[in-house]
């Protein structure tokens, strides 16, 4: 028995425009739940709700199903629910300066601690020195100095007046001090006059000399002492004046933020550190200014060694938030994730300090969610290590990649971390979900929550009714004309074409909105205020011409015979098989030419795609099946005694999947019964050891590859396609294949097992066992039975033995 | 008072010579007004021979300043530092001068240093020197200046204190309505106007209204065609705090104003003074 051709109407499905209830999508309510998504909001919704470590999402799925939009609109109604985070700033760490600390602050106190903290500064700058330089306090300084100064000089005059009294002099030479004897007048004692004195008398002066050197050598040595003295007593005292004059201006930003302890704490240590270090401070920014007049445009910056050590860097501000964050990080490099710590130029060195701390988007995200997309951030050196180690250590932690990888010895800072309380949410395809599953065992510790979008949903009669608010709902949004009942049923008609499965309809968002902006456009070229039918059907056919150069080359060479296909008549041995070549984001079908020679052999069916390395697994897996069904079917009793070869005719590129096997076998079968097949037929679909026919991929576009080679040569009304009957559910065929059927000029084929593609395709039964004996002499399967009982026979004639050649004649 | 600033200059100025950095602060300005003044530079350095005399007695051993080490003073180990020096001087002194085409003579004397600038005042107008005395402790500055001012003919060029570089600082003085400051502000401001230069004048009541002070200044800065910025010394004011905004690269003083009692020594450490002596400050052709 063969199948009969199916009815046109069972080709594609089609939607009434008038039956769907509406005029134009301007009729349709907007639509404001995720249409078909349900399993991956609830997901999300999980994921966002709850706070423990770990619960970090992973939403998969095809590129394009508007995840990032799904999620970002889920997380943003959830943000607002969720308190304002903290600010963080970062300030001058008084005990170790290349470690900069981090404060706390409730919302918008951070940049006020900021603005007051900027005020103290420029309050300081003026008013400390205007206050130590008032004459009361120079009167001190000075009076600390002359006391302390005038101590060498008191001790040199007292021992120059102690050596005159003895009649010594005390003289500068070259390299210091000596002492003289002199004469009464009070001049130098000449030698000649020394010598003259009596032994005794210069025995007294030499003694006298040498006790008033060691007094001399005392007094230098205590010079440094003095001087030391002298630093720490002006050092003291202007340390009293500052604490002095810095008083009422601290005493105001402490009471500013008196309710902050971390803050407090902070600001006494800065009072601490100012009082004992404005003057050196001082002399710095002097000492900078006369170096570089332009320093006054980069105070603000980087300066560290004057004042600016007291500003304070408003690392994170959320004053004018409302809710918690939503940050999506497009560009995830690890200095963008993790924050950086940037440097200036200055004298040809690169310098830094805590102002040049900047915020990463996990700072930024702090108390709220931030969204990755995980091929940028795997794609990034560091950055998924970064994530991981914030995620674990449930802190963020600024280092640099040459900080990570120890190549950087100097100093450099090494801001305090600051605690992490964000979901991370990494949106990806399943691909790189599975691989991150399987290959980093921390993953499964950081994502617990998986999100699956599906690309395709149910095609019920909700969904049908939801599906046009949907459309209307994304019209609205992007400023797109209305589109009238029959443009939103080709729509429609179109997303079951790609869900490839006639129960299904596809929400993958960006094919859709691409074809919605697409008709849109040229009804707005056609002078149209609305979109229709034919609006959306030319935005198919154009998005289809821009993708089919190659299709096009493809059937060319077809249709001139520079590649071998045949649209009528039979052949043995061969067979229209069909593949489908994806190229991009465009798929059509290609018919080939399958054929199989047989001889006498040992059983052995030869995939000549596999032997050159051309086949896939996949494919050999279709192959081998072949060998089994043949010997389960024909040869239980006898040796399989077939020597097969089958190949893709003028194929030069891999072949995979298992699609073709069913073709494959009507041509071995074919070649072994010795009887034609039909060429104005093509076949698809997969067989397994029994002989049934299974469904297969791609079977719209198999269909009208043939087609549209048949329809080019003049379609003669016998061909047609043989497709699995499990297929026919996935028929959602383009019109003219389904006109053409209509008229009788093209068939579809539903077929089951491989017997009734036998039938179709020899044109005589396929034939049954009779009394579960031999096969009817005159069927197809028969003359397959009596082609291989020959080979069986002819084998045994020659007598070989597998393995050692020998006559069984002469076997033992 | 005598002439008019068009025809006075110093006709002769010495320096006394030492390697100090203020030494050579002191030279450079003592050249600068040379060049304003057309005047002759002489270049004086003085062999102690005290020095001299200590180093050949059997106790000759001078101490060092860094570090209090004792060691020997030689004659011979002497003899090459003055050579050295003197050396050093003299190069010194054609450098600066060359570079002004100042005229220049150079002269090497053995003696005491005091007595041998008082000879030095003689036939001078203007007398500079730095710590060419070499004494660290008394006799201090005042008390030496005190002594020079007594025979000295024109005016004393001194640096009291650590000068880091004569500058292009205003030429500054003080006024307090005595003829002697006058005579001082006239000096300053023709200074300041050969080596253009602001002025900058403390006006210092004595006793009397401060504002007929400034009214008189104005006509003696005015002479001078300088711009006078003034400033009032109160009791409650030192000069040094005056001046603290805008140091001055010279100041110009009266005797009695430097030595008198009119002000505190110590005022002046930062800037060098141009004490004008009380004999007739400005010659004539």
């Amino acid at each position: 028995m063969s199948p009969d051709a199916l009815p046109a109407d069972s080709l594609a499905i089609t939607y009434e425009p008038d039956r769907l209830g509406f005029g134009s999508t301007d009729d349709l309510e907007d639509l404001d739940e995720v249409l078909g998504q349900e399993r991956a909001l609830s997901s999300i919704r999980f994921g966002a709700d709850i706070r423990s470590p770990g619960f970090n999402l992973f939403l998969l799925g095809t590129e394009g199903t508007g995840r990032l939009d799904v999620v970002r609109n889920l997380l943003h109604a959830k943000a607002v629910e969720l308190e304002v985070p903290s600010d963080w700033v970062y300030v001058h760490n008084f005990s170790v300066a290349h470690k900069p600390n981090a404060i706390r602050l409730p919302p918008g106190r951070g940049r006020a601690l900021a603005d007051a903290m900027q005020l103290f500064v420029e309050d300081i700058r003026a008013s400390v020195p205007a206050f130590l330089g008032n004459e009361e306090n120079q009167s001190r300084l000075r009076a600390i100095d002359e006391e302390i100064q005038h101590k060498p000089e008191a001790a040199f005059e007292d021992l120059r007046e102690r050596a005159a009294e003895r009649h010594i002099a005390l003289l500068r030479t070259p390299m210091g001090f000596g002492f003289a004897p002199m004469t009464e007048d009070g001049e130098v004692m000449k030698p000649e006059d020394f010598a003259k004195l009596p032994k005794s008398e210069q025995e007294r002066i030499e003694a006298e000399i040498e006790e008033l050197q060691k007094t001399l050598q005392g007094i230098i040595e205590r010079i440094p002492r003095w001087d030391k003295e002298r630093r720490d007593a002006i050092h003291q005292l202007q340390s009293e004046m500052t604490a002095i004059a810095i008083g009422a201006s601290i005493e105001q930003v402490i009471e500013q933020f008196r309710d902050l302890p971390e803050v407090t704490e902070y600001l006494a240590a800065l009072r601490q550190d100012l009082t004992e270090n404005f003057h050196a401070l001082q002399l710095s920014e002097q000492m900078e200014s006369r170096a570089d007049p332009a320093r006054e445009a980069r105070v603000s910056t980087a300066e560290i060694g004057g004042f600016d050590r007291y500003k304070v860097n408003a690392f994170v501000s959320n004053g004018v938030s409302a809710g918690a964050p939503v940050i999506y990080e497009d560009n995830p490099t690890v200095s963008n994730l993790i924050g950086r710590v940037e440097h200036v130029s200055r004298l040809g060195a690169l310098v830094t300090d805590f102002s040049l701390i900047k915020a990463g988007s996990l700072h930024r995200a702090n108390g709220g969610f931030i969204i990755l997309d995980a091929i940028k951030l795997l794609q990034q050196p560091f950055s998924w290590e970064a994530l991981k180690r914030a995620l674990k250590g449930r802190r963020v932690n600024i280092e640099s990649p040459g900080q990570m990888l120890s190549m950087i010895s100097t100093i450099s800072l090494e801001p305090e971390p600051v605690p992490l309380d964000a979901k991370v949410v990494l949106i990806g395809s399943r691909r790189v979900y599975y691989l991150l599953s399987r290959l980093d065992p921390e993953f499964a510790d950081l994502f617990k929550v998986e999100a699956d979008f599906d690309d395709e949903i149910d095609r019920t009669e909700s969904a049908e009714d939801l599906f046009p608010r949907m459309i209307a709902t994304r019209l609205r949004r992007d400023g797109l004309q209305p589109f009238d009942a029959s443009a939103v049923a080709s729509v429609m008609r179109h997303a079951v074409r790609l869900a490839g499965d006639r129960q299904k309809l596809s929400v993958h968002m960006r094919s859709i909105a691409d074809l919605l902006h697409e008709a849109d456009f040229l009804a707005r070229r056609n002078g149209a205020d609305r979109v229709s039918e034919e609006h959306v059907r030319e935005a198919v056919d154009k998005q289809i011409h821009r993708s089919d150069r190659l299709r096009e080359r493809s059937y060319e060479m077809i249709t001139r015979d520079i590649v071998l296909l045949s649209t009528d008549g039979a052949a043995v041995g061969q067979v229209n098989g069909l593949s489908v070549l994806q190229l991009g984001g465009f798929a059509f079908g290609r018919p080939t030419r399958i054929t199989a020679r047989v001889r006498l052999g040992a059983g052995k069916v030869i995939d000549i795609e596999r032997e050159v390395e051309l086949g896939g697994p996949l494919h050999s897996k279709g192959v081998m099946i072949l060998a089994g069904f043949l010997a389960a079917r024909y040869a239980v009793d006898q040796p399989l005694s077939v020597a097969a070869t089958l190949v893709f005719e003028q194929s030069y590129g891999g072949v995979d999947g298992d699609s073709a096997s069913s073709a494959e076998l009507y041509a071995l079968l074919s070649a072994l019964a010795d009887l034609p097949l039909r060429q104005d037929l093509a076949v698809t679909g997969s067989v397994n050891q029994h002989g049934e026919v299974q469904v297969i991929g791609g079977v719209n576009e198999k269909i009208e590859g043939f087609f549209e080679i048949c329809r080019r040569r003049g379609l003669t009304g016998t061909q047609g396609v043989l497709i699995p009957a499990a297929n026919v559910d996935h028929l959602m065929l383009r019109d003219e294949v389904v006109d053409a059927a209509r008229r009788g000029a093209f068939h579809i084929y539903p077929v089951t097992t491989i017997d009734e593609g036998l039938t179709l395709l020899t044109g005589r039964p396929a034939g049954e066992r009779m009394d579960g004996q031999r096969y009817a002499a005159e069927s197809v399967n028969g003359l397959v039975e009596e082609r291989l009982l020959a080979f069986a026979n002819a084998r045994r004639m020659f007598g070989r033995h597998d393995g050692d050649g020998e006559p069984a004649d002469k076997r033992p | 008072m005598t002439g008019s600033p068009d025809d006075i200059r110093f006709r002769r100025i010495v320096v006394a010579l030492d390697t100090s950095p203020e030494g050579r602060a002191l030279l450079e300005l003592a050249a600068d007004l040379a060049t304003c003044f057309r005047s002759s530079l002489a270049g004086l350095y003085v062999e102690d021979e005290d020095v001299q005399a200590f180093a050949d007695l059997p106790v000759g051993q001078e101490i060092s300043f860094a570090g209090g080490r004792l060691s020997d003073l030689t004659p011979e180990r002497l003899k090459s530092h003055f050579s050295h020096q003197a050396a050093l001087m003299r190069k010194t002194l054609e450098k600066v001068a060359a570079a002004r085409q100042v005229e220049h003579t150079f002269e090497l004397r053995r003696g005491r240093p005091e007595r041998e600038l008082h000879a030095a005042v003689e036939g001078t107008d203007l007398l500079a020197f730095g710590r060419a005395l070499g004494a660290m402790s008394r006799p201090r500055g005042d008390d030496l200046v005190h002594r020079l001012s007594t025979s000295m003919a024109r005016g004393l060029l001194i640096s009291p204190g650590p000068v880091r570089a004569a500058g292009e600082g205003p030429v500054g003085g003080i006024f307090s309505g005595t003829p002697a400051s006058e005579r001082a502000i006239r000096m300053a401001s023709d200074i300041a106007h050969r080596l253009r230069r602001r002025m900058l004048v403390a006006v210092a009541p004595q006793d009397g209204d401060p504002r007929a002070l400034r009214d008189r200044l104005a006509g003696i800065a005015a002479d001078g065609n300088t711009t006078a910025i003034v400033l009032h010394v109160g009791q409650d004011r030192t000069l040094a705090q005056c001046f603290q905004s805008e140091r001055p690269g010279l100041v110009v003083l009266s005797a009695d104003q430097a030595i008198g009692g009119e002000l505190q020594w110590d005022d002046w450490t930062a800037s060098p003074l141009l004490i004008v002596g009380n004999r007739d400050v400005i010659s004539e052709d």
